[in-house]
């Protein structure tokens, strides 16, 4: 029964996505900043959160590279900090791309966490790993719709130790816990 | 403009390609797919610790004096006439010549294994060799001779506290350590502690860092855990108050361990009283039956890390944070004790992270860690006041006997001559 209704749902998904591979083609300038501004959710298994990611960089062509940085809610209020990689294809009004995200994921504390060790807890920087597939949607020369979707990942480490200093042995008590996060994504967001 | 955008894309979604509104559905649809596909990860890496066992035997025969070595890592101080004694943490003693105080010599170092606490009476060293109280001859520090091992005096570092025979005590001398990964799931299990239990012989370090009371002893640090007075040597442990009988110097006798509370720190002999300090109390115990000390109060306070000097009417308290219970007190605490069986708090003082204190007339002397080690004019206990800071850093502990203050901290040995208030001044270093 699963299998027949996530067959449908990609068949459908299927549909849905083929007017973006089918625009014509139509060079645009050589080399332009850009910015992408957008909003996304996030889904897995410790639940839905909101991510929200500011990329600037430059197009060249079809490709585009930029730096990015953004709020993470899921789990953890994380701050991402990532190279944004992406490739268009098609240079219609509507256009199909493929993107990749990597960097680091910083920590920002929230009143409501709740922390892992009892002594000397910190948190330390994870990795934050993203990659997907979308469409921009052209309002005009200046601005652009996006919608995107894919897997993202986020890692979170957090050291401290559950015993005081002077529990046997003598040395290191230190704990390290890597949350590792595994969610899906989408997003919507403008290009300017 | 935005109104325009907005309309652009109305336009595009509803006249120019109407397929392309689904887009959002297709993400949404994707999301809905894979999300319960995905599995959020955590793992806990630890150094998981194992026990290394030897011999009390084989521990007892390394006791010796040998040439004097470098002091690495401090511990306990203990003076006793021109000789200063000086810890060095698990390993043995350091024996400083004093006669000339701005250049003292060491002499030797006696190697006494899983050494922290030592006491002196006339010419013998009172030790901890792990769970053994060693008497040590030490009428020439550079060839001692041991008088006696008093077996499984501190037995809670002992792997069998009931015998007698060191043959069948085998003590923790070091651990090994490897790294692991677990589940968090399974590391929540343990309640988070992976190295707690497993039935080890707990080797707890004695916390770092007291005044003996009789002619015939010396003067210990306010962190001693042993204190000579008269015919008893009293030594704490975390818990219990060990009563041994010294009449026979050569040979003494344990009387009793009385359970005395827990989390015990500090020992300081005034007036034919014991002053207890602990992580969460400071307790008074009449010595008018030595053989049985009797309480006379006990004081709460939040988990603080407090040695406790007495000087006339009044006891001292150093409270600073510690590390395992979260508190955040710093401070000086004056308590009266003109009634001994209930003292009470007259001022607080605050400070930076206070540990040893020693008091000598008028004069307060406080290790404040980074802060630098203070002298006070303590004359009015109303009105304590910063006479002179020295900014040494890491001192912990510090005895103030005769005009002269012995600092000890992680970088060392210092003294200060305080003789004259008006040019308190650093006399050596060591």
């Amino acid at each position: 029964m699963y299998k027949i209704k996530n067959g449908l749902v990609l068949l459908l998904c299927s549909c849905l996505l083929a007017p973006c591979f089918a625009q014509q083609y139509s060079p645009g300038p050589k080399t332009t900043f850009q910015s992408i501004n957008q909003m996304g959710l996030l889904d897995g298994e410790s639940g839905a959160a909101v991510q929200l990611q500011t990329i600037n960089g430059v197009r060249h062509q079809s490709w585009f590279i930029g730096a990015g940085l953004g709020l993470d809610y899921y789990k953890f209020r994380t701050i991402p900090l990532f190279l944004d990689l992406r490739k268009t294809f098609g240079n219609g009004s509507n256009q199909f791309f493929l993107y990749s995200d990597a960097g680091a994921s910083f920590y920002w504390k929230r009143d409501k966490d709740v922390k892992e060790y009892f002594l000397n807890d910190k948190f330390k920087p994870g990795l934050l790993a993203e990659a997907g597939l979308g469409c921009s949607i052209k309002i005009n020369s200046g601005l652009h719709v996006l919608f995107s979707g894919g897997y993202s990942y986020k890692s979170v480490r957090e050291q401290g130790s559950l015993v005081w200093i002077d529990w046997p042995p003598p040395g290191d008590n230190t704990a390290v816990t890597e949350h590792h996060l595994n969610r899906v994504v989408i997003k919507a967001g403008l290009v300017f | 403009m935005f109104y325009n955008h907005c309309q652009r894309l109305k336009y595009c979604f509803m006249k120019k390609n109407i397929s392309v509104a689904g887009l959002p559905f297709f993400l949404f649809s994707m999301a809905l797919l894979f999300s319960s596909c995905l599995k959020d990860h955590c793992s806990r890496t630890y150094k998981i610790y194992t026990p290394v066992y030897t011999k009390m035997t084989t521990l007892r025969a390394t006791v010796q004096s040998m040439a004097a070595t470098p002091v690495v890592n401090t511990g306990k101080l203990y003076v006793k006439g021109n000789w200063i004694f000086l810890n060095e943490q698990n390993r043995g003693i350091h024996v400083i010549d004093n006669s000339n105080p701005a250049h003292p010599v060491k002499t030797s170092f006696i190697n006494i294994p899983g050494n922290i606490d030592m006491a002196v009476k006339n010419n013998l060293l009172y030790a901890d060799l792990y769970s053994d109280l060693a008497v040590i001859n030490i009428s020439d520090p550079k060839r001692i001779s041991v008088e006696k091992y008093l077996t499984n005096t501190f037995s809670d570092k002992s792997s069998d506290p009931n015998t007698s025979n060191p043959d069948s005590i085998n003590i923790i001398t070091s651990w090994a350590s490897r790294d692991t990964v677990v589940s968090c799931a399974d590391a929540n299990n343990w309640n988070g502690c992976i190295n707690c239990g497993g039935g080890i012989a707990l080797n707890t370090p004695a916390q770092l860092y007291n005044a003996a009371a009789t002619s015939d002893a010396g003067v210990a640090g306010s962190q001693a855990r042993f204190a000579a007075v008269n015919n008893y040597l009293y030594a704490v442990t975390t818990s219990n108050l060990n009563v041994i009988n010294i009449t026979d110097a050569a040979n003494p006798q344990l009387v009793q361990k009385k359970n005395i509370g827990w989390d015990i720190e500090t020992i300081f002999p005034y007036n034919n009283k014991l002053f207890i300090g602990a992580g969460t109390s400071m307790s008074a115990y009449d010595l008018q039956d030595p053989a049985n000390p009797a309480l006379l109060s006990w004081n709460g306070h939040w988990c603080s890390r407090d040695p406790v000097v007495v000087d006339g009417k009044y006891a001292y308290v150093t409270l600073h944070a510690a590390n395992f219970c979260r508190s955040s007190i710093n401070e000086l605490e004056v308590y009266d004790i003109s009634v001994p069986n209930s003292p009470t708090l007259v001022k607080t003082y605050p400070l930076t992270h206070p540990q040893g204190l020693s008091k000598e007339g008028n004069l307060l002397f406080i290790c404040d860690a980074n802060d630098g080690f203070k002298v006070f004019d303590a004359a009015d206990v109303n009105n304590i006041r910063l006479i002179k800071r020295f900014p040494v850093f890491d001192t912990y502990d510090v005895i103030a006997l005769d005009g002269r203050a012995y600092v000890v901290g992680k970088s060392g040995l210092s003294q200060y001559d305080y003789s004259n208030l008006s040019n308190i001044h650093l006399l050596s270093k060591l």
